[in-house]
């Protein structure tokens, strides 16, 4: 390594360090005399005018002519100049390949300018006769210009490209210069990859070998201290009210910064801003914004979270559907006899299910309808069984899909005491009053109904005692999921067709156990509800690069895919998925609606705005070496511009000379002269 | 009798904007004469003059009794002061006086410094004279009890011009101090101490007690410069060019040599002297003025 300078025509600067030295020689009088009243005890005391040459204050010349020297050094940029490692190919025609990056990462403010520029200046080097080819990347790579002597035509093909949505993945891109490289014939072949060089990008890059004889320069245009903020998630609570719902949306912001910030979000409901909010943010963390509820309409909405814009303006809005707030239909089938407080823990548990939320119909002493089984995703039987026909019809309902949920008291036993498809048999009722009750001993940890409890299982469940409750004997094709503590199974399921069952041992009222007056029963039974009825939380918005099922509606499907402004384009009728390539919304339809009939918000991949870079050494290392070991790969140096912008020793010079500049400050502040009038006239 | 020092707060550039000598000089005294809490005629005792009639809102403890019991009619005793000393005061106004770093020159405080004594001593009863001379004498005011009017629009008209400091023109002002008092100097002194002995000598030797205030401004005797300059000599013209920083020391030792010196030179002659700075209050000088009085009366 040499030191050497991208500007050298500034060092001549350091002339200027004359001036300070001027300056505390003594040599120069004041222009004006000074007056004074006699010259008499002047004339007595003898001096040399050699005196006059000297130095005045050393310390503030040395810190001044530091001061000048730092800022010349850092205006002529210097640098480590690195051997250069390849071989000139001067001699042969060339065959340069720009590799330029074009993800979402690259929109960040002043990135793909500077990529721009470092592609322009690789092709300007160029002679007539070499070969040029353009290949830009995101999450695939394209050949944007092929390898040919049209250099005017790659360049203005170059002009071309601008960042996409899209995450970005190196490996494509270098694969595809591969491929390119093979058709320079005898060329010495130059890879020129500029990219932002993101970590995320690096994956699968060990399986991507080197070209073998071939120059790959990597050019990093990574800024150096990124800053951003995006919406990583949201939270939406939306409650129907009439015709009307009231939608409340908790926004969660991570912002990757030094410095804390205050950030303001809006809350836009099909392109209306509806609220916004404001936070301050600390360095490096997340933070929960939550906008005021709003009320808008019912039905199906398009919503977005939008952030004041950044440096990287492509992440600051998160989109996202809004689904009817009309739940999923619950029949809760009562006997008769029992009173509305015996009821009031399970349909009250059943009513404020949120996630997802549920319309439930309560049938008290009457069987569920044919009307209500076809409308209904789940049914619950809270200790009452059904007979006869409709017995075999909830069986069919279940075995369609449905689900079903079965909650043993006092009233089931004896001939209902057995049903078809039910995963247990009903037996005796185990009285542990006095015991002062039994407890759930053995829980499924790893059961979708109790997941959310898999951390503090023994502290949630440990707490509830049953005084009573039924001796079931599980099916063979059943599984227990819970048990009490005496062994007997207390929660068991089995599956019937392409339905569920689940059976409770015990009732839910406080006669039979406090349970239900136990903090994790509510979420516990809509647990229940939502395993068996296959319930899901609609899909509010999908990363960029997701592939979604289409919806079969017998007729031929069209899409409008983002930034697609004109007529939508038909989807192959063979499809049965479409891929989400680029942020925005998806709206499916068919040929003979007007309105579309599914909508789909796609958002950046979240890894896309992690703006942490790797090394360009970092992205040589994990490439593979070259099977053809007699043409080793060669890596060409960076250009001295390259060189110095990575290494940067101007910032720290600069922060040096304002540092000596304010030294120099104090310095004379504290021990400068103090200049006195010549008298008064 | 005892005195103290008074307060010290006339800050002569304060004074020097009020611009009218009188009320300069009168509030220099009269603040002076309020520090010293004594009555305002000074070692001086008082001698019968003559009778006059008893008028109404006369002082009863004036009447003479005596006389009453003898004629039967009421008269009352006048005096007059038995001291009246004849003050002069001799301002150097050369070009050297018109000098000052601060807010004040030399000459400007000379002035008020000699309108305060000229005050001072009309308080007193004291007849006082004018001098202002430089190479020679300028302006001459004779001493007289009702001059100090005179006295003063003269001073306020004063102009700094010539060369010599008092040592040419002494035999001048020798001649024009007939009756002998008490002569004042105020000037910087810019010749050696022997010259200045030699020519205050000739103003003592013809009985008067003679007092020299020797005005200095503080960048005279610290020398405050830093950059070299060419300094201009005021009276003469002369340039040196000079490099503060190298002579500052040596310049300072020898101003305070000269000053030690010259002392020594006028005690040895019977002069008193008093060395001034342009930056100290006006009634320091003041009361350094009253102390050689004070001291001149106890030797007499």
């Amino acid at each position: 390594m040499n030191l050497a300078f991208l500007v050298p025509a500034f060092l001549a600067g350091l002339l200027v360090i004359g001036v300070p030295v001027v300056v505390h020689l003594r040599q120069r009088e004041q222009k004006d005399p000074v007056r004074f009243p006699s010259l008499m005890f002047l004339r007595m005391v003898p001096h040399r005018t050699v005196e006059r040459r000297r130095i005045t204050q050393p310390w503030l010349l040395l810190l001044r002519a530091l001061a000048v020297a730092a800022l010349v050094a850092a205006f002529s940029r210097p640098f480590w100049r690195e051997e250069d490692q390849a071989p000139t190919a001067a001699a042969k025609t060339r065959a340069l390949i720009v590799v330029i990056d074009r993800s979402l990462s690259m929109g960040y403010r002043g990135v793909f300018g500077r990529a721009a520029d470092s592609a322009s200046a690789a092709l300007a080097g160029l002679r007539p006769g070499d070969l040029a080819a353009v290949v830009a990347f995101d999450e695939s790579a394209e050949v944007v210009a092929p390898l040919d002597g049209d250099l005017a035509g790659a360049r203005s093909r170059l002009a071309t490209i601008v960042p996409t949505g899209r995450a970005g993945r190196m490996a494509p891109a270098l694969r595809a210069a591969a491929d390119l490289a093979a058709r320079a014939r005898g060329r010495a072949v130059d890879i020129v990859l500029i990219s932002d060089l993101q970590r995320n990008g690096l994956q699968g890059l060990e399986a991507v070998e080197r070209v073998a004889g071939a120059t790959l320069r990597i050019v990093s245009v990574a800024e150096r201290n990124p800053a951003n903020a995006r919406v990583h998630d949201i939270e939406v609570d939306r409650r129907a009210d009439g015709r009307r719902t009231t939608l409340t949306v908790g926004a969660r912001i991570a912002l990757k910064s030094d410095a804390p910030r205050v950030i303001k979000a809006s809350l836009i409901v099909n392109n209306r801003p509806v609220a916004s909010t404001t936070a301050r943010i600390a360095p490096n963390t997340t933070a929960n914004l939550r906008f005021e509820p709003v009320v808008i309409a019912e039905g199906d909405a398009l919503a977005s979270v939008a952030l004041e814009p950044d440096a990287l303006a492509a992440d600051d809005t998160l989109r996202f559907s809004l689904a009817s707030a009309s739940g999923v239909p619950v029949v809760l089938q009562l006997p008769g006899g029992m009173s509305g407080d015996e009821s009031l823990y399970l349909e009250r548990a059943l009513a404020i299910s949120r996630a997802p939320t549920l319309e439930v119909m309560v049938r008290r002493g009457v069987p569920a309808t044919d009307r209500d089984l076809d409308r209904a995703a789940v049914v619950v039987l809270a200790d009452v069984a059904p007979t006869g026909g409709a017995m075999a019809k909830l069986n069919q309902f279940v075995s369609k899909g449905g689900g079903l949920v079965v909650m043993v008291g006092s009233r089931l036993g004896g001939s209902s005491a057995r049903a078809p498809g039910w995963p247990a048999v009903v037996g005796r009722v185990i009285d542990r009053t006095t015991d002062r009750g039994g407890r759930l001993g053995q829980i499924d940890p790893d059961h979708p109904a109790f997941e959310p409890f898999k951390d503090a299982l023994a502290t949630d469940f440990g707490a509830a005692r049953f005084f009573r409750y039924r001796d079931l004997a599980p099916d063979s094709g059943a599984s227990v999921l819970a048990r009490f503590d005496d062994g007997t199974p207390a929660i068991v399921e089995r599956a019937l067709g392409a339905g569920r069952v689940v059976m409770l041992g015990t009732a839910t009222n406080t006669l039979w156990s406090d349970f239900p007056l136990q903090p994790v029963f509510l979420p516990m039974i809509q647990r229940i509800v939502g395993h068996v009825g296959q319930l899901q939380d609609p899909k509010r918005w999908y990363p960029a690069g997701e592939v979604v099922s289409l919806p079969a509606v017998g007729e031929a499907l069209t899409l409008r895919a983002p930034g697609n402004v004109g007529r939508p384009t038909p989807i192959d009728s063979k499809a049965s998925t479409q891929s989400l390539l680029d942020p925005g919304i998806y709206e499916i339809g068919t040929l003979t609606a007007t309105a579309p009939i599914a909508r789909f918000a796609v958002n950046p991949r979240p890894s896309e705005s992690d703006l942490a870079a790797a090394d360009p050494k970092e992205v040589l290392a994990q490439l593979k070496a070259p099977t053809d070991s007699t043409s080793a790969p060669n890596v060409a140096p960076l250009s001295a511009a390259e060189q110095e912008r990575t290494q940067s020793w101007w910032a720290l010079l600069l922060v040096v000379a304002l540092a000596l500049l304010a030294a120099e400050s104090w310095y004379t502040g504290r021990f400068g002269r103090v200049t006195v009038a010549g008298g008064t006239r | 009798m005892s005195r103290t020092a008074p307060s010290g707060l006339l800050d002569p550039t304060v004074l020097a904007r009020i611009g009218d000598l009188s009320l300069i000089a009168r509030t220099v005294v009269e603040g002076f004469m309020h520090g010293l809490h004594r009555a305002p005629r000074l070692g001086h005792s008082t001698e019968f003059s003559e009778h006059r009639p008893y008028q109404p809102g006369d002082d009863l403890r004036r009447i003479d009794w005596r006389v009453y019991g003898r004629t039967d009619r009421y008269y009352i005793k006048e005096y007059e002061a038995d001291t009246n000393a004849s003050v002069v005061l001799a301002l150097d106004v050369s070009k050297s006086m018109d000098f000052g770093s601060g807010g004040v020159t030399k000459l400007q405080y000379a002035k008020m410094l000699a309108a305060a004594l000229a005050w001072f001593s009309a308080r007193q009863g004291d007849r006082i004279g004018l001098i202002l001379y430089a190479d020679a004498v300028r302006t001459y005011v004779p001493p007289s009890t009702r001059h100090l009017s005179l006295i003063l629009h003269t001073l306020e008209r004063a102009e700094a011009g010539g060369i010599g400091g008092g040592v040419d023109a002494s035999d001048s002002i020798a001649e024009l101090l007939g009756r002998t008092g008490v002569t004042v100097f105020l000037s910087d002194w810019y010749a050696t101490p022997d010259f200045v002995q030699q020519a205050l000598g000739k103003v003592r030797v013809r009985g008067h007690d003679v007092v020299a205030f020797h005005l200095a401004d503080p960048a005279e005797k610290t020398l405050p410069y830093h950059d070299a300059a060419s300094f201009e000599d005021l009276e003469t013209g002369e340039r040196l060019s000079v490099v503060p920083d190298t002579l500052r020391e040596r310049y300072r030792a020898a101003v305070a040599a000269h000053a030690e010196e010259l002392e020594l030179e006028l005690r040895r002659t019977g002069v008193d002297y008093a060395a001034v700075e342009t930056s100290n209050p006006l009634d320091l000088a003041l009361y350094e003025y009253l102390r050689r009085r004070e001291m001149m009366e106890r030797v007499r």
